[in-house]
């Protein structure tokens, strides 16, 4: 068997078997991309409620916080509280976050879950897990070095490398390059 | 997939077992810091704050009120989950300081007040600031104390 068949037997079956991780690093890629302008590990679920007589000058005690919780209808299990302004108060609940405006008499409640899927691939393509993970994304990126080399012998030919092919590849190059050159270097 | 998610939920250990048993409070490190700089400490408390991006670092409230530690890896080799306000996070690292100029001073208090939970005095900016942080060795973060 000639090193073509071989070449494209690799790539084939490499393809095949890498299609899965790829899909979730490239649904995750892009969600990673966007990052800061949306969350793709958790929906935010929030709540706003005005206070009545609060004010900065309420002194902080267990029984504001009791206050508050009646006030919001938050029935969470109480945690803890903390000051980390003289206008603010966080109350933590086993469900969610309490968040105080002292000044302007107003409370957020703020519960974050889980984005199914999304949390999951990005959980994966950002390598959270760390320790054998580290090792199969490795594995992974190496798979996909072999699926672009093998990628340039498939075809031979005006279609292949020699052919149309090194445009395409030539492209690839420059497009990278012009964007260090623009605002790397 | 999600069956691994829910086995994470209940408690998170990153980096290395902790080791120290002596709680140091956050209060002794925030107003001497410079007793705590390169000494290894265990610290404890509730999330108050922290990075919504990368998960870089979390703050961690202290025993009396308005007086947070933050929790930053030097090299970013501990990096934080993103569902981590409220939890209840234990450290051990080392207290390091972190020297900004003035300008970084001000743009780091302006993020703060942007973003975060604290107030904004750009007084403290002049002439520059020091930081004290922990860079943690070992963090477990858990949903109760």
């Amino acid at each position: 068997m000639n090193w073509r068949k071989w070449n494209n037997i690799i790539h084939r079956d490499l393809g095949y078997f890498l299609v899965g991780l790829t899909v979730i690093y490239a649904i995750s890629g892009v969600a990673a991309n966007h990052l800061r302008q949306w969350d793709s590990n958790f929906i935010t679920e929030s709540k706003t409620f005005p206070l009545k007589n609060i004010s900065a000058d309420t002194p902080v005690d267990l029984a504001l916080v009791d206050n508050i919780l009646a006030q919001t209808g938050e029935t969470g299990k109480y945690k803890s509280h903390f000051r980390p302004t003289t206008w603010r108060l966080q109350i933590f609940l086993e469900n969610g976050v309490v968040d105080v405006n002292m000044n302007t008499g107003q409370a957020v409640f703020e519960h974050k879950r889980r984005r199914p899927v999304l949390r999951e691939f990005n959980f994966l393509h950002l390598n959270q897990a760390g320790k054998i993970w580290t090792w199969a994304a490795d594995i992974y990126a190496v798979g996909l070095f072999l699926l672009a080399v093998t990628g340039l012998f498939v075809l031979k030919g005006k279609n292949g490398l020699k052919g149309r092919g090194k445009w395409f590849v030539i492209a690839g190059i420059v497009a990278p390059v012009v964007f260090l050159i623009l605002y790397f270097y | 997939m999600i069956l691994g998610s829910f086995l994470f939920s209940a408690e998170t250990i990153l980096g290395e077992k902790i080791q120290v048993e002596k709680v140091t409070q956050v209060s002794e490190i925030v107003e001497k810091p410079g007793d705590f700089i390169d000494k290894i400490v265990r610290v404890e408390g509730y999330i108050v704050d922290g990075c919504m991006h990368e998960g870089a670092w979390i703050s961690i409230g202290g025993d009396k009120d308005f007086q947070q530690l933050t929790i930053w890896h030097k090299e970013g080799k501990i990096i934080f989950p993103l569902d981590h306000k409220g939890k209840y996070a234990i450290a051990e690292g080392a207290v390091y300081p972190v020297q900004l100029t003035e300008e970084q001073a001000i743009n780091w208090l302006k993020h703060l007040a942007a973003i975060h939970t604290q107030e904004i005095n750009l007084e403290k900016a002049k002439g520059g600031m020091t930081l004290y942080r922990l860079s943690p060795i070992g963090v477990i973060i858990r949903d109760l104390k």
